[in-house]
């Protein structure tokens, strides 16, 4: 599966910790989900195994004194050989969260109980011990293993973003008006204008230029990215031979977005450069800042977030200067999202104030229920669903207010997923139902893909397996139409826990992940 | 005789540039500001071939005659080239207050002139009708009352624009209003205009549109529309012709500002004197005796009195006829009979009072500099002195300036001038 940003952040801080740990370290990787554990195994695998040797130890219900595990290990020959090398070593601990289950007299956690009696002799083992579990286990050790954790020197969380949140980089001004049907008529008449310019014998391409633009700038507008790119190129080449250096700009910015929307990073970038050289050349510097903000939002998804920062605060400091009070919001709000992804929720929190602040004052609505929504977003990710609700229902009220149909999809969305998060499925789907409906109405693909996905996600929770599998192939089948690879991998990544089947298998699964995969099927199995 | 000053009065007025019929009978066409308007007709016909969208400024000092040319250019084209031009020709004063014009207004007023132009000549399509319709909803809560613009066959677009914008020039309020709600909303208000130049290209006929006026406002909202907003300004696809204060092309922002344009077309002030100081008998100057007998006896001017007008004018023609008619005016209160030279001296005396406080202590320094150097250079402090006149610009091959006569007068009698 594909890791995200963030995720790819917090392994390197894991890579660092084994590299420079000499002594007994203890580390916790708290994760609820059995494939993004795979995924960070493996990743961290590869990049270490080189260097550190690496002991992967299975607790469970019968195997629960964790210490005598590691103890029969160093007494081993393997261990020892090793040790005469010179070369490093790493303890992962899995299956904690079965041994967990074990209980004593008392009902205490027997493994839980030895952890904490016996943590003094952990200080022998002088090597990292990284213990891989998940939140209901960490909510025992908290309980009942205080003094052991205590001596932890991190715990690294990781979450998959269950939800499929769509981040729009950029404000469509002209069409926001029109609904499915409006558009549509609009793509005709441009259609039209096109075939009577040429009937008539105008050979015009100043004209067919920024029509064929137009064209392309609707097909983004409702998703279609693939469409989109066609028309802008189209564009692009006319413009070629004319020196219509604004409409280029203009061709070049978006170009870069749509390359962005379709997942062709280098494309996006490549396009972009251009744009913002035109733009530095005409002087208009809130193209430039326009600009350099998308290139924070592609380095973003490159997982390259610290130069992400680096372009929004570039973008920051021109939008200031020119004054451009709800381009400052927006790129607020990005950095508000970099730093998200970093992991760094409580400062995505302070940018989100400021940006809402601003868009407050300013009375840009727009970006006030934008800003809600992102810090709804945050609450989410400090997992606390249910003042992220509260956010999402003043933005709903928001969007609903100036008629922002998109806005209100993806509150409406983000509520449903705050719901998920909250174990109210029943809740959610009449949410995402609500969502998908919007979508469908103003023909915004994207958005249905997403909505469809998260209903697959929530019938899953909810048990309904069969439903589940329905809405995730139509979210697929529209993810491969539109080449969304975000809607494809989260739906392939679904279907394959639901189905099992050999159809989406996407890597070979280390040895160990073997059981924590059958433990989650077998649990759905005992569900029915 | 005395009728004849009086008439003097009545044929100077330096409010009113020359149209229609005065515009037969008056104007006198000065070599050099007939090369450049030849010029732009050239770049004009040689955009009609490839149907480029070219935006052209237009500058020239305030009096040098500008709206004039634009006024005779516009008959020239209508009558020899009609069938391949739409013009639309129009004055932001006549729908804005010209001390508060923001470029969305510009935009706005070029949707509302265009379409009381088509709602005459060529049709619209009804879906194109609709969607203005509904963007001039979304623009304003104001509502306008409906009889005033159903007439007849239904609802009357462009008179309910009209009427907007008549709001919008009288009340401070509503223009305010109306400005943040068209902000937002700009891109959908160039993809109108856009549109209908589209269906009105169809007809073959290309379209042209004239903004007369534009430079009139101060270096603050100049910049603002030129430099800040030229991208916006320029978008509509089609030819246009921007009047353009000539104080911004000083301006260290011209070199930017010039990059949205195809081109910049000087009006040039009359040449009354050698750039050396020679007062030879230049061919301005014939022009500018011209300009009075074309319109009365110029016996009823001493022959040194009229040379001494012309001097002080700068060559710059409202100045020129301003002068002329207030010498009628003092001659007549004096019971004589015609202009003579203690009459003009006096007129002129008075317009130093105003020159003088136009300008502050740094100004001073300039004005020396260029009374030396005749340089003109992109310098912001050259701006204000050339907006305010005191600065003159002239073109023969190359651009050079100088002071104002006037201003130069003031500067001999405060004994700042250097010794020849």
């Amino acid at each position: 599966m594909e890791m995200e940003p963030s995720h790819f952040m917090k392994v390197e801080e894991i890579i660092t910790l084994l590299d420079l740990s000499e002594d007994c370290t203890i580390a916790f990787v708290r994760c609820n989900e059995p494939i993004l554990c795979d995924a960070i195994y493996k990743e961290i695998f590869e990049r270490i195994h080189s260097r550190i040797h690496v002991y992967n130890i299975e607790m469970n219900e019968e195997s629960t004194n964790l210490f005598q595990l590691l103890e029969e290990i160093t007494k081993s020959n393997s261990y020892n050989s090793k040790l005469n090398e010179n070369k490093k070593i790493a303890f992962f601990v899995f299956g904690l969260d079965c041994a967990v289950k074990k209980k004593n007299i008392n009902g205490k956690s027997e493994a839980l109980l030895l952890l904490n009696m016996m943590r003094e002799k952990f200080l022998e083992i002088k090597h990292p011990i990284l213990i891989w579990i998940n939140s209901a286990s960490l909510n025992l050790i908290l309980e009942d293993a205080q003094d052991f954790f205590s001596w932890r020197t991190t715990v690294f969380e990781f979450d998959i973003k269950r939800e499929l949140t769509s981040s729009p980089i950029f404000e469509f001004e002209d069409f926001d008006d029109l609904d499915k049907k409006g558009l549509e008529e609009l793509v005709d008449y441009y259609k039209n204008l096109i075939i009577e310019f040429e009937n008539n014998k105008l050979k015009d391409p100043y004209k067919f230029a920024y029509w064929n633009y137009n064209l392309g700038m609707i097909q983004l507008f409702m998703g279609y990215s693939k469409e989109a790119a066609k028309y802008l190129e189209t564009a692009a080449s006319i413009s070629s031979m004319l020196d219509n250096r604004n409409l280029k700009e203009s061709i070049y910015s978006n170009l870069g977005i749509t390359y962005y929307q379709l997942g062709d990073l280098k494309k996006a970038i490549e396009y972009s450069g251009q744009a913002l050289e035109i733009a530095k050349e005409v002087g208009n510097k809130k193209e430039e800042g326009f600009i350099l903000k998308n290139f924070g939002v592609i380095h973003a998804q490159l997982g390259n977030i610290r130069k992400a920062i680096e372009y929004y605060e570039q973008a920051l400091e021109i939008l200031r200067e020119i004054g451009d009070r709800r381009g400052e919001g927006a790129d607020l709000g990005n950095l508000g999202n970099a730093y998200s992804d970093l992991g760094e929720p409580r400062k995505a929190i302070e940018y989100y104030e400021q940006a809402l602040k601003i868009s407050r004052k300013i009375g840009d609505r727009r970006g006030e229920g934008n800003h809600l929504g992102n810090l709804g977003n945050a609450y989410s990710h400090l997992g606390e669903p249910r003042k992220a609700i509260e956010y999402y229902e003043q933005a709903l009220k928001i969007s609903r207010e100036i008629g922002d149909r998109r806005g209100e999809g993806a509150d409406l969305g983000n509520l449903g997923n705050a719901y998920s998060d909250l174990g109210e499925p029943r809740k959610a789907i009449e949410y995402y139902e609500q969502a998908l409906k919007i979508s469908r109405k103003i023909g915004d693909r994207r958005g249905e893909g997403n909505h469809l996905g998260n209903l697959g996600n929530a019938y899953s929770h909810l048990g309904e397996p069969r439903k589940a599998i329905e809405f995730l192939k139509k979210s697929l089948a529209i993810g491969k139409a539109i080449e969304d690879p975000r809607i494809i991998s989260f739906c392939k990544r679904k279907l394959e826990e639901l189905e099992g089947s050999e159809n989406y298998k996407t890597s070979k699964n280390p040895p160990a992940s073997k059981t924590l995969f059958q433990a989650i099927v077998s649990k759905l199995k005992s569900k029915k | 005789m005395a009728g004849d000053l009086k008439q003097i009065y009545h044929l100077f007025n330096p409010n009113k540039a020359l149209q229609n019929d005065d515009l037969e009978n008056y104007y006198v066409e000065i070599d050099q500001n007939e090369i450049n308007i030849e010029d732009l007709k050239t770049r004009l016909e040689l955009s009609l071939e490839t149907h480029e969208p070219i935006k052209l400024l237009f500058t020239g000092h305030r009096g040098s005659g500008k709206t004039t040319a634009l006024n005779r250019l516009v008959s020239y084209l209508n009558r020899e080239m009609g069938d391949k031009f739409f013009i639309v020709h129009f004055s932001v004063l006549d729908l804005l207050d010209n001390n508060d014009i923001n470029y969305t207004d510009v935009l706005f007023s070029i949707l509302i002139k265009i379409m009381e132009k088509c709602q005459a000549e060529c049709d619209i399509s009804p879906s194109l009708v609709e969607r203005t319709k509904r963007w001039g909803k979304s623009i304003t809560s104001t509502e306008v009352s409906e009889d005033k613009v159903v007439a007849g066959a239904g609802f009357n677009l462009s008179a309910y624009f009209v009427e907007l914008l008549a709001r919008m020039k009288s009340e401070t309020t509503t223009r305010q209003e109306i400005r943040e709600e068209i902000q937002p909303r700009v891109s959908e208000l160039i993809n109108l205009i856009n549109d209908i130049i589209a269906e009105i290209e169809l007809s073959r006929r290309q379209v042209l549109i004239i903004i007369d006026n534009l430079e009139k406002c101060d270096y603050e909202k100049a910049l603002d529309l030129f430099y800040c907003h030229s991208t916006q300004l320029t978008q509509p696809i089609c030819k246009i012709i921007y009047t353009f204060p000539i104080s911004l092309r000083s301006s260290n922002k011209f070199t930017q500002i010039k990059m949205n344009f195809s081109e910049d077309i000087i009006y040039p002030n009359i040449k009354v004197h050698e750039k050396d100081g020679n007062v030879k008998e230049t061919n301005g100057r014939t022009f500018m005796k011209q300009i009075v007998a074309k319109r009365v006896s110029t016996d009823l001017f001493t022959s040194e009195a009229l040379e001494y007008i012309i001097d002080m004018s700068g060559g710059v023609i409202r100045e020129f006829i301003r002068i002329i008619r207030d010498s009628a005016v003092r001659a007549i209160a004096r019971r004589k009979t015609l202009i003579d030279k203690d009459i003009a001296v006096e007129v002129i005396n008075g317009l130093k009072n105003s020159y003088q406080a136009q300008l502050s202590d740094e100004d001073y320094e300039v004005l020396l500099n260029i009374y030396e150097t005749k340089d003109i250079k992109r310098d912001e402090k050259l701006v204000g002195l050339l907006h305010n006149l005191s600065v003159l610009e002239y073109k023969n091959g190359r651009s050079w300036c100088d002071v104002n006569p006037i201003v130069r007068s003031i500067l001999e009698e405060k004994n700042l001038l250097p010794e020849k």
